[in-house]
C-alpha cells in the first residue's frame, strides 16, 4: 500500500500515510504481526510435512525410529492443527493487505516488481495448501490430481516464495512492529465506530483459537467433546476407532472373511509357512497400548493384542531382520508397508488380532493387521495376507 | 520454487499439471475477485444500517462467523461424504456450527471493539 508509495510522495503526505499505516485496520503493523505468525505456521507445516514424507518415502540416509511411540501422532497432529489455525490468520492478513492489490502504478521499480510477482506463487500457494489440506481431511476430492503429491510439490513452491517474501519484507516488518504501539495503550475504534487495529488482530487470533478448540479433539482426546467441526472424532467408529480406508473400498471383503484364510510367511530359514489364525494365537499373544495416527491429523489410542513380529521372526529362525508386510488388498498404492529391523524388533510391534478387547472389526483389518509404535496410519497395514522377511 | 514446479511436471501422471494450475491459481482468484469484494460490499452496507455505537461488535461477530462458516462449508454441504466412510464427517455439523456461531455472538457482548 503506502509503504512503498511513500517514497514518491511529498514529505507531509508521506508522514500522514505512515501514521495511518501503523494504526489503521490495513496497517503495516498488523500485516507484520500476522505475517510473522503465518511464517511460523507455514514453517511448522512444512517441516512436519517434510518429516511425514520422509517417513513414507525414506531415502537411504533416513531411518525413522520406533520410539517414542506417539511421536508421529504429535508431529502430524501439529501439521493439521497448525494448518487449520492458519486459516483465520491468512484471511485477516489478506484483508489487511488487500488495498495493495490496487496499487497504482503496479510497479514502482524493478525491486518492487520482483517482490509483487513473487506474491502470486506465495498467495496462491498459501491458499492452495490450506484449502486442499482442508478438503483432504474431509475427504472431498473434486480435482484430477493425487492429493499427497500435489500438496507436496505445492509446498515447495510456496516455501520458495515465502523465503523470497521474508527477504523482501524483513526490514519493513521489523520497523513496523518496533517500539510501543503507535495507537497508544488504549486504541480507539475508527471514527465510524469500526474495530480498532488491535481489535482486528485480537479477532484474527481469536478465530484461530476458536477453530483450534472445535477441531483439535480429533487428535487430542481430552478435547474430543468440543469437536464441533472436526472431520473425525477419535472415539467414533467400530470398536471406538475411526476408519480411513474401508473394507468395501479396499475390495477385500471375501478374502478377509474366507474360512480358508492363511497368513503366508516367506523368507524364513525353512520353507514358506502358511499360518491360520489359530496357529498365530499359538505363538503367544501380547498387549500393546498404541495410537493409530493418520496422516490426515486424527489419532486415537487403543489396546491392541496380537503376535509380536519379533516372535514370528524368531519362530522362523530369522531374528533381527527387516520385514515387508503385504495386504490382501491388491489394488491401490497402500497395499503393504515395511518394517526396519529396529521397528520389527520392538516388543510393541504386533500382528494384531484384537483391539479394545474383541477380535478386529473387518474395518480395522480383520483377521490380522499390523500395528507398531510411531508409524503413520497408512503404514499400519490392514488385512495382512503375507509377511516377507527380507 | 523451481523444485516445486519441476516436481509437478516430473510427476505429471498423478499431478495433472493443468488441473493443478487451475486449483493453484483458482483459490487466489476466488479470494481476490469474489470473496474480498463481497466483504468490501458487506462492509459498506454495514455502515449504512448499523449505528457507529455497535459497528465494531457487529464487524467482530460477522467476520468470525464468516471465517467459521467458510471452514465448515465442506461438511455442512456434505461434500465428499460417502456411505462407504461413515467415520469421516461423522458429526452433525449444522448443530456444531450453530453452537460455535452462538458462542461468537455471545463474545461480541464481551469484547471491547478497540
Amino acid at each position: 500500500m503506502t509503504g512503498t508509495s511513500g517514497r514518491s510522495a511529498t514529505k507531509t503526505v508521506s508522514d500522514t500515510e505512515n501514521v495511518a499505516d501503523l494504526t489503521g485496520v490495513h496497517s503495516e503493523r498488523n500485516a507484520a504481526w500476522l505475517g510473522i505468525c503465518l511464517g511460523v505456521a507455514f514453517g511448522i507445516c512444512f517441516l512436519t510435512g517434510l518429516l511425514s514424507h520422509l517417513i513414507q518415502h525414506p531415502p537411504g540416509w533416513f531411518t525413522w525410529p520406533a520410539r517414542p511411540a506417539g511421536l508421529y501422532r504429535v508431529t502430524q497432529g501439529l501439521h493439521v492443527a497448525t494448518g487449520i489455525a492458519a486459516i483465520p490468520l491468512l484471511l485477516v492478513k489478506l484483508w489487511t493487505v488487500y488495498p495493495k492489490l490496487f496499487h497504482w502504478p503496479p510497479f514502482d521499480d524493478a525491486v518492487h516488481a520482483l517482490e509483487r510477482v513473487s506474491l502470486l506463487p506465495l498467495i496462491s500457494g498459501a491458499i492452495f495448501l490450506l484449502v486442499s489440506g482442508t478438503q483432504n481431511i474431509f475427504h472431498w476430492y473434486p480435482w484430477h490430481f493425487f492429493f499427497p503429491v500435489a500438496h507436496w510439490w505445492a509446498a515447495w513452491i510456496t516455501v520458495g516464495a515465502l523465503i523470497v517474501h521474508i527477504g523482501a519484507k524483513a526490514t519493513q516488518a521489523r520497523r513496523a512492529i518496533a517500539g510501543p504501539a503507535p495507537d497508544g495503550p488504549h486504541p480507539q475504534p475508527g471514527p465510524d465506530g469500526s474495530l480498532s487495529r488491535r481489535a482486528v488482530l485480537r479477532m484474527a487470533f481469536g478465530g484461530a483459537g476458536l477453530l483450534t478448540l472445535v477441531t483439535l479433539g480429533e487428535t487430542f482426546g481430552p478435547l474430543r467433546h468440543l469437536d464441533l467441526l472436526s472431520p473425525r472424532r477419535p472415539d467414533i467408529g467400530p470398536q471406538g476407532l475411526p476408519v480411513n480406508r474401508s473394507a468395501e473400498e479396499a475390495g477385500i471383503m471375501a478374502a478377509a472373511t474366507d474360512p480358508a484364510y492363511r497368513l503366508v510367511v516367506e523368507g524364513g530359514a525353512g520353507r514358506p509357512l502358511s499360518l491360520s489364525v489359530g496357529d498365530l494365537r499359538a505363538l503367544g499373544l501380547h498387549t500393546a497400548v498404541l495410537p493409530i495416527a493418520c496422516v490426515e491429523g486424527w489419532s486415537g489410542q487403543a489396546v491392541w493384542r496380537g503376535v509380536r513380529v519379533r516372535d514370528l521372526l524368531a519362530h522362523v529362525g530369522r531374528p533381527g531382520t527387516a520385514v515387508q508386510v503385504g495386504s490382501l488388498e491388491t489394488s491401490g498404492i497402500y497395499t503393504g508397508s515395511s518394517l526396519t529391523p529396529a521397528q520389527a524388533a520392538d516388543p510393541d510391534t504386533l500382528l494384531a488380532l484384537e483391539v479394545n478387547g474383541s477380535p478386529l472389526h473387518i474395518q480395522h483389518g480383520y483377521p490380522v493387521r499390523l500395528i507398531g509404535p510411531n508409524r503413520p496410519g497408512v503404514q499400519q497395514t490392514k488385512w495382512v495376507g503375507k509377511v516377507v522377511i527380507q | 520454487m523451481a523444485v516445486g514446479v519441476w516436481g509437478i511436471f516430473r510427476d505429471a501422471a498423478v499431478t495433472s499439471p493443468f488441473n493443478f494450475a487451475l486449483w493453484f491459481i483458482g483459490g487466489n482468484l476466488v479470494h481476490d475477485f469474489l470473496l474480498a469484494p463481497a466483504v468490501v460490499l458487506v462492509s459498506f452496507a454495514l455502515r449504512l444500517v448499523v449505528s457507529p455505537k455497535h459497528l465494531g461488535r457487529v464487524q467482530w461477530g460477522l467476520a468470525l462467523t464468516g471465517i467459521l462458516v467458510l471452514f465448515a462449508l465442506i461438511p455442512l454441504l456434505r461434500l465428499g461424504k460417502s456411505p462407504l466412510e461413515p467415520t469421516v464427517q461423522p458429526l452433525n455439523y449444522g448443530v456444531g456450527l450453530a453452537v460455535v456461531v452462538a458462542a461468537i455472538w455471545v463474545s461480541t457482548l464481551l469484547i471491547r471493539p478497540r
